[in-house]
């Protein structure tokens, strides 16, 4: 009752206070009746579900969300007669008493009108009922900047528009930032790393020189530099990877890996050369349909590839496509037009003029894709190719494999793997008793009565078989992995591809909780480039397989594809498992639909001999001279072997997922309900087109329609809605908030802009400006506006608490991923190379205990332990902690804002996270580093230095004392009770002439600073 | 201009200040307010202070119920082996089925060339209300007299992950909020020292489609589920870093509430003081969660009811835990325990498979009721018991026997929170083909789940691109009959 009360008076509040600030409007000017501003908002709320654009569900036949519809004879009277209130039936059944007649109905919930917005409504009809079209899909205003009075405070056109309305308002803006402030922000908001301390005290040095008057030459010095940065593109591109719902894995159950990170790189590189947005908008829509694309301009178009793909079993493959396909309209819609399309899946949008054909029309441009709910065309590509950095990076590694090279490293490898040391003699194979065996996706295994397992429904293409047995001999020198034919499989198998070949991947064997690793591997038969070794190397993309060559085949004794195999994998040294049980993972990651077919697994007690590999090692210790012609031919195999093998992983080619529509188009036509098992087709084959509504209409007359149509479409200059919610979107991350709130929504449902000149000054702009991104960040960050202070103003809390009016910055949370780079950059420890695969930071146990498929999560060791979080790995099924605790969306669908909550799981992650911990010893380290000294005579000094570190600024009198405090207090208790003091100080601090207790309270000190709200605050 | 703002002035602005933020003016709520209080319809929304998102919020009306604990058999258990008895199976066994029957159905699995699959088990009647239960679940007969049986639930998605999600968030595609997190937002949590949804997990893998199944979608992130491990330390980082005594911690606390708290009075920013409340209970955590997850407070006898071993998690620990949190103010607990997929696999049939499965859940989904009974909490709190779908008459044979998955007719209980105890719902034909009468679809439960919790599903929305959201899109029906 209390909180009711409360409400009460809220409300008398707010209408005393004029109104929420919702849609802030000149003050004074209540006479003239607006409708998109005033009136649009009520319809669209109460009438327009029953009397909007849905033609199907249309109540009375009556339509309020047009003139025509709404002023339309209705046998005697008109719902609304425009200039007379009294005559307007709409307004008579708002006012009526009478529940059955009254709008709009009770049943429907919504609420009634309140007498104010009666007399809003009233007033818009006597003044002639005028209808405007929705704001968002009329053609770009071209307003030049207003006049204003205190012309000295605006340094470029934005802060004109905004300071005109603060004038209007009668608020005053509020003052510049500081020095220290200012390069904290912007080079987080520009590159999302902090400044480091010589950095900000050069600027600072700049920025204050000759009385200020070096300001404006310091601060575009300082955007010019970061806009430089090729930590700009990561940013900046971190943000575009959210619209794409760019992740590493296929999502759902499975969620197997997946090759997406060279889009991830393209993205970066775009930003960092700052491709114009028209052309950035077509190669990822359209890419693979422009005339000869180059190999980057293929990449690009995986900005569509990043949907699911589902491995489970029994999917039906067309509901798995469709729907992916429904993802890219849905995605499309909210990233370009920043409207609600999937609204029209179903039926015609309540609210937008997008009707449900329309819907089916815009899918009728993505119908033809080539993907089929799995990996579908792909393009080659090397590692730091998308980056221009392939020449660089990898020219160490790319040096051709040198034979003699080779030969001295493999007679050292052959000579100590105990394959060639073991004596000759018969091995005894006992097969495994089976205990369990089932495969990671949902397929069948099936046991035949000699004991061997036979895939009966394998369900993805890429699935892995576990198998779980015990065995009786009394200990384990090597497994031996037997491949059978059957009649069952393609030409008899042994695998399932077409021709019965099969590509192993990794061949795992887990016991007790442990990973026992296996030393050397053979088999009878290997295939050229594939042999039993990579199916132990831990590399996905190599493996073990068994097609034979021209030669083979042609010789009557040589191997046979389609006949019983076997790779043998050999310990180190035979090793005894007390709980007499293996388990044995089959993974099937280099090749779509090339698993094993049949199999039995027996293991052994000696270990066998490598005969082959023996003569091998001979031949090699053999002068290459003095070789037998066999020997020659054997060493020249396995050399040849090397080079493929190194060709698939040093090589660093990996096949990127990319866009390619089949030669026959598929027939859309719409989904009734958006049900694909029930298409429509009495309203029609349908071809590709866009919704009529939103202005310009495609060329006419083409019946071909493909992407790269719509693509251009998008970013024609007459499109208003693309630049307006790309550059809504660009203010939203400087302010914390877009000019439109509803950044997503540029609809009717959505919030009106609060700015909505400088929105289409900002959209003009930015095509005028040839459609750069780096021009529009130039023009935004030198405006006065995005440089004030951030502070609360008293005199703006009653009058502006959401600071619609931007009378001052906004303090703004950093992303997830800005919270680990934040530390790092301050740490020193950040490694800061651009680019590439993705890297595993140490996590906290137990990640997957939630997931149906554990993931493979081996910590990296040296530079990649500490790359920017952009690079983690991302499993939609099992993300990274800290990015769920930081409001990272899981990628399941697009996201264009995050949220941004305030939690205590976040509080645990800073101050507990072992990852964090490291960051702060790293941070520790450095302060010893930059301070040197006696730590009592340089502790206050550290102290100072940490704050510059982390806040770009040295700490207030009082800040300082907290700290010091802080920090005597922790060193006289880690001193009497040294536990902890271990835990925190870590192995680094203590070599470099610190006490335990010392290097802990140090720690101690960076875990403090790391937790508080400035340091992951953009101020 | 840096004075310092007073903590309740912070406060009121900070809580008009997300009011804006949901796209809903001032007015509009107060607006609400005065509406709800004439009996006027309009949407439900909760009015939330954000500086403590799960201050715990009355419902808009009378409500039944409190709290939620959901048991969430994740594969979908065989109805049709353990709630109802079909003799016209068994005597149909191995023919083909009806053509009638088998028109416009679609499923995961069948090629087309299955037969007919009478049960093997032996069925009794149990309690007053006479329910079927089969000799798999010999401990429910104990409470066939305190749960709502609902015989006739139906859904529309057939395959795992999809269909979970559907049962959670009432659409198959990730995205939206779940149950717990549309209960939470809507009346936040009775606890200051644990968080007010939170998912235990049994069974030997996680349960298909991971963590969606407990986002909040839209909803903001303070909503969604929060996973807790049945062993050792029940969430990520909850432990100070090793050997740091309470002291040391509470010092290191003080410390960053002080620096924040400066900050505070430089900056005027409201949001520090959400992040000084954020790590107070963060704090108290560290020490509530171990007291929580000590199931040696629990006298013998309650360990043995439910079947707990000591040290050892599972199901049974879990529902035991399950109890202890809602004694703590947890407002939604879901458990899911895994692999009820018992297609006919060597490790998925329904004979030994089957068997283990409920020797695992059986007694112990018995002894929360009749525990939470003896306590008074049953009467409001309530318990869900189900999977994300049922299984086929239709037999699949692979390795061994089993059935597919079946969306048409499943069986579920709900007990507590105003349902009617000792009542069956919903009948199915006499194969268990489909429903003839008592048909609850997934929305109509949540519908009436959110309705014992003081919601009319139709009026708890979120505003979201565009759109005001709810749990059951545009469907669902109160189903009146089963509300004692």
């Amino acid at each position: 009752m209390r909180r009711l009360k409360l409400c009460v008076s809220l409300l008398l509040f707010a209408l005393l206070a004029g109104g929420a600030w919702r849609s802030p409007r000149p003050v004074g000017a209540v006479q003239d009746v607006q409708f998109n501003r005033d009136i649009r908002p009520l319809l669209s709320d109460r009438c327009f579900f029953c009397h909007g654009p849905d033609e199907k569900n249309r109540k009375g036949g009556l339509r309020l969300d047009t003139f025509e519809g709404a002023t339309r004879d209705r046998g005697g009277y008109r719902a609304i007669a425009p200039g007379k209130p009294d005559e307007s039936a709409a307004l008579q059944r708002i006012l009526s008493h009478d529940a059955n007649a009254v709008m709009p109905p009770p049943r429907t919930k919504k609420p009634p009108f309140s007498p104010a917005e009666v007399e809003l409504l009233r007033r818009w009809i006597a003044q002639g009922a005028k209808y405007e079209g929705h704001w968002a899909f009329q053609p770009l205003a071209t307003a030049a900047p207003p006049a204003v009075k205190n012309a000295a405070w605006a340094r470029n056109e934005i802060d004109r528009f905004v300071l005109a309305r603060l004038e209007r308002e009668g608020v005053a803006p509020s003052p510049q930032a500081d020095p220290r402030t200012l390069i904290r922000r912007l080079s987080l908001d520009l590159t999302g790393l902090l400044p480091q301390p010589d950095e900000v005290e050069a600027f600072v040095e700049a920025f204050t020189r000759d009385g200020g008057r070096g300001q404006e030459t310091a601060w575009a010095a300082l955007v010019e530099r970061l806009l430089a940065s090729p930590h700009y593109g990561e940013r900046w591109g971190r943000h575009w990877l959210d619209h794409a719902r760019y992740a590493d894995s296929n999502g759902y159950t499975i969620d197997g890996e997946r090759v997406m990170w060279p889009y991830r790189d393209w993205v970066i590189r775009a930003f960092n050369d700052d491709l114009p947005f028209d052309r950035f908008t077509i190669e990822q829509l359209a890419g693979d349909l422009l005339p000869q694309p180059t190999r980057s301009q293929l990449v690009a178009t995986g900005f569509h590839r990043n949907t699911f793909i589902n491995e489970e079993g029994g999917v039906d493959r067309e509901q798995a496509r469709v729907e992916q396909v429904m993802d890219r309209v849905n995605t499309t819609g909210a990233v370009w037009l920043g409207l609600t399309v999937g609204c029209a899946q179903c039926h015609s949008h309540k609210f937008d003029p997008i009707s449900h054909k329309e819907y089916y029309q815009l899918y009728a441009f993505f119908n033809s894709t080539a993907d089929v709910n799995n990996t579908g065309p792909t393009v080659t590509v090397r590692r730091g190719e998308l980056l221009g950095t392939a020449e660089r990076d990898e020219a160490p590694a790319r040096g051709e494999l040198r034979q003699e090279d080779w030969e001295r490293a493999e007679m050292a490898r052959l000579a100590a793997s105990p394959t060639v040391k073991a004596p000759a003699g018969r091995i005894d194979w006992q097969p495994l008793d089976l205990v369990s065996y089932d495969t990671e996706a949902n397929g069948t295994l099936k046991m035949l009565p000699d004991r061997s397992l036979l895939i009966t429904s394998p369900a993805s293409p890429n699935d892995s078989y576990r198998v779980l047995g015990r065995f009786t001999v009394p200990r384990v020198a090597a497994v031996r992995l037997r491949v059978l034919p059957h009649e069952s499989l393609p030409k008899n198998g042994p695998g399932l591809a077409a021709n019965g070949n099969f590509v192993l991947s990794e061949f795992i064997c887990e016991t007790e909780g442990t990973a026992p690793r296996f030393a050397d591997a053979f088999a009878d038969h290997e295939q050229s480039g594939y042999p039993a070794r990579a199916a132990i190397d831990g590399d996905r993309r190599t493996g073990w397989a068994i097609n034979v060559s021209r030669e083979e085949a042609a010789d009557a004794a040589g191997p046979r594809m389609n006949a019983p195999h076997e790779a043998v994998f050999v310990f180190g040294q035979p090793r005894e498992f007390a709980s007499r049980n293996l388990q044995l993972t089959l993974r099937h990651e280099a090749n779509a639909g090339y698993a094993v077919g049949r199999f039995l697994i027996e293991v052994a007690a000696e270990t066998p001999r490598n005969e082959r590999a023996a003569a091998l090692l001979a031949a090699l210790r053999t002068p290459s001279a003095e070789r037998t012609p066999e020997a020659r031919v054997r060493v020249a195999a396995a050399f040849a072997t090397a080079r493929a093998v190194r060709e698939m992983t040093a090589g660093n080619a990996v096949a990127a997922m990319i866009m390619r529509d089949i030669a026959t188009p598929r027939e859309t036509y719409v989904f009734t309900r958006g049900d694909f098992t029930r298409p429509d087709k009495t309203v029609g084959l349908l071809p590709p087109a866009v919704p009529a509504a939103i202005a310009p209409t495609l060329p006419a007359a083409k019946t071909d329609r493909t992407r790269l149509d719509l693509a251009k479409w998008l970013v024609d200059p007459a499109n208003p809605l693309t630049p307006r919610v790309t550059m809504n979107r660009v203010w939203m991350r400087y302010f914390g908030r877009g000019i439109v709130e509803t950044e997503e929504d540029f609809g009717t449902q959505g919030a009106p802009p609060t700015h909505p000149e400088l929105l289409d000054w900002l959209a003009g702009e930015f095509i005028r400006r040839n459609w750069s991104l780096k021009a529009m960040h130039r023009l935004i960050v030198t405006s006065a506006t995005y440089r004030q202070t951030s502070a609360a103003r008293k005199d703006l809390l009653d009058l502006d608490p959401r600071n619609l009016l931007l009378a001052r910055q906004e303090r703004v949370r950093v992303e997830a991923e800005i919270v680990r780079d934040a530390a790092l950059s301050a740490s020193g420890l950040l490694d800061a190379r651009i680019g590439g695969p993705g890297v595993r930071p140490p996590q906290p146990e137990g990640v997957y205990a939630f997931t149906q498929v554990k993931k493979n999560w081996r910590p990296a060791e040296g530079g990649d332990r500490f790359r920017r979080a952009l690079y983690t790995v991302f499993y939609r099924s099992a993300p990274y902690p800290l990015f769920t605790t930081f409001d990272s969306p899981d990628f399941q669908t697009v996201c264009t804002r995050r949220p941004r909550s305030n939690t205590p799981l976040q509080s645990l992650t800073l101050a507990n996270d072992p990852a964090f911990l490291e960051i702060a010893q790293g941070f520790a380290a450095r302060l010893v580093r930059e301070a040197p000294g006696d730590f009592a005579a340089a502790l206050d000094g550290r102290l100072r230095r940490a704050f510059l570190l982390a806040y770009g600024r040295p700490p207030s009198a009082s800040e300082a004392a907290t700290l010091r405090g802080f920090v005597d207090r922790q060193l006289r208790a880690f001193g009497a009770e040294p536990a902890g003091a271990e835990t925190l100080a870590g192995r680094e601090l203590p070599k470099a002439g610190l006490s335990k207790p010392e290097a802990a309270a140090l720690v101690a000190a960076a875990r403090v600073l790391f937790n508080t709200d400035n340091f992951i605050t953009r101020e | 201009m840096n004075e310092p703002i007073a903590d309740n002035r912070l406060r009121e602005i900070t809580r008009r200040h997300f009011f804006g933020q949901c796209g809903v003016g001032l007015g509009a709520i107060a607006l609400n307010a005065l509406l709800a209080r004439d009996g006027v319809a309009g949407p439900q929304r909760p009015q939330i202070d954000p500086t403590r998102p799960m201050a715990p919020r009355k419902p808009p009306q009378p409500a039944r119920a409190k709290r939620v604990i959901y048991l969430f058999m994740a594969g979908g258990p065989s109805q049709l082996d353990l709630f109802e008895d079909k003799p016209r199976l068994r005597e149909f066994h191995g023919q083909k089925p009806p053509e009638s029957l088998m028109k416009g159905k679609r499923f995961a699995f069948l090629k087309g060339n299955e037969t007919l699959l009478g049960s093997q088990r032996t069925f009794g009647r149990h309690g007053q209300c006479g329910m079927v239960i089969s000799e798999l679940l010999p401990h429910h007969r104990k409470i066939a007299d305190e749960v709502c049986w609902l015989r006739g639930m139906a859904t529309d998605v057939f395959n795992h992950g999809p269909a979970k999600l559907f049962m959670n968030t009432g659409f198959q595609a990730p995205g939206r909020p779940s149950f717990g997190s549309w209960v939470t937002y809507g009346l936040g949590s009775e606890s200051e020292n644990l968080p007010g949804f939170v998912v235990l997990q049994s069974g030997p893998r996680g349960p298909r489609a991971g963590s969606v199944l407990w986002s909040s979608g839209f909803l903001p992130t303070s909503y969604q589920g929060v996973p807790f491990r049945g062993k050792g330390d029940p969430i990520l980082n909850l432990r100070s870093p090793e050997g740091l005594s309470r002291e040391r911690e509470r010092d290191f606390y003080d410390t960053v509430s002080a620096l924040n708290r400066a900050r505070l009075d430089e900056t005027g920013d409201p949001e520090i003081l959400t992040r000084v409340n954020s790590y107070e209970m963060a704090f108290r955590m560290q020490t509530s969660a171990p007291e929580l997850m000590d199931l040696q407070q629990e006298s013998a006898a309650t360990l043995a009811m439910y079947g707990v071993k000591p040290g050892e998690p599972g199901f049974a620990a879990n529902a035991l835990l399950a109890r202890r949190m809602i004694e703590r103010g947890v407002r939604f607990v879901q458990l899911y325990h895994t692999d009820w997929d018992h297609h006919g696999d060597k490790a998925n049939n329904l004979s030994e498979a089957i068997e283990a499965r409920c020797r695992e859940v059986d007694q112990a989904s018995a002894a929360l009721v009749l525990d939470l009974k003896q306590r008074g909490l049953l009467e409001d709190t309530l318990v869900v018991w189900g999977g994300e779908f049922g299984r086929t008459p239709l037999g699949e044979v692979r390795e061994t026997v089993g059935r597919d998955h079946q969306i048409d007719a499943f069986t579920m209980w709900v007990a507590g929170g105003g349902f009617k105890a000792g009542y069956v719902h919903g009948e199915t034909d006499e194969l268990g083909f489909g429903v003839v009468e008592g048909r609850t679809h997934v929305h109509d439960l949540h519908a009436t789940l959110l309705q014992q919790l003081g919601f009319d599903h139709e009026r708890l929305t979120y505003r979201f691109q565009g759109r005001a959201f709810r749990l059951t899109d545009i469907h669902g029906k109160v189903v009146k009959e089963v509300i004692a």
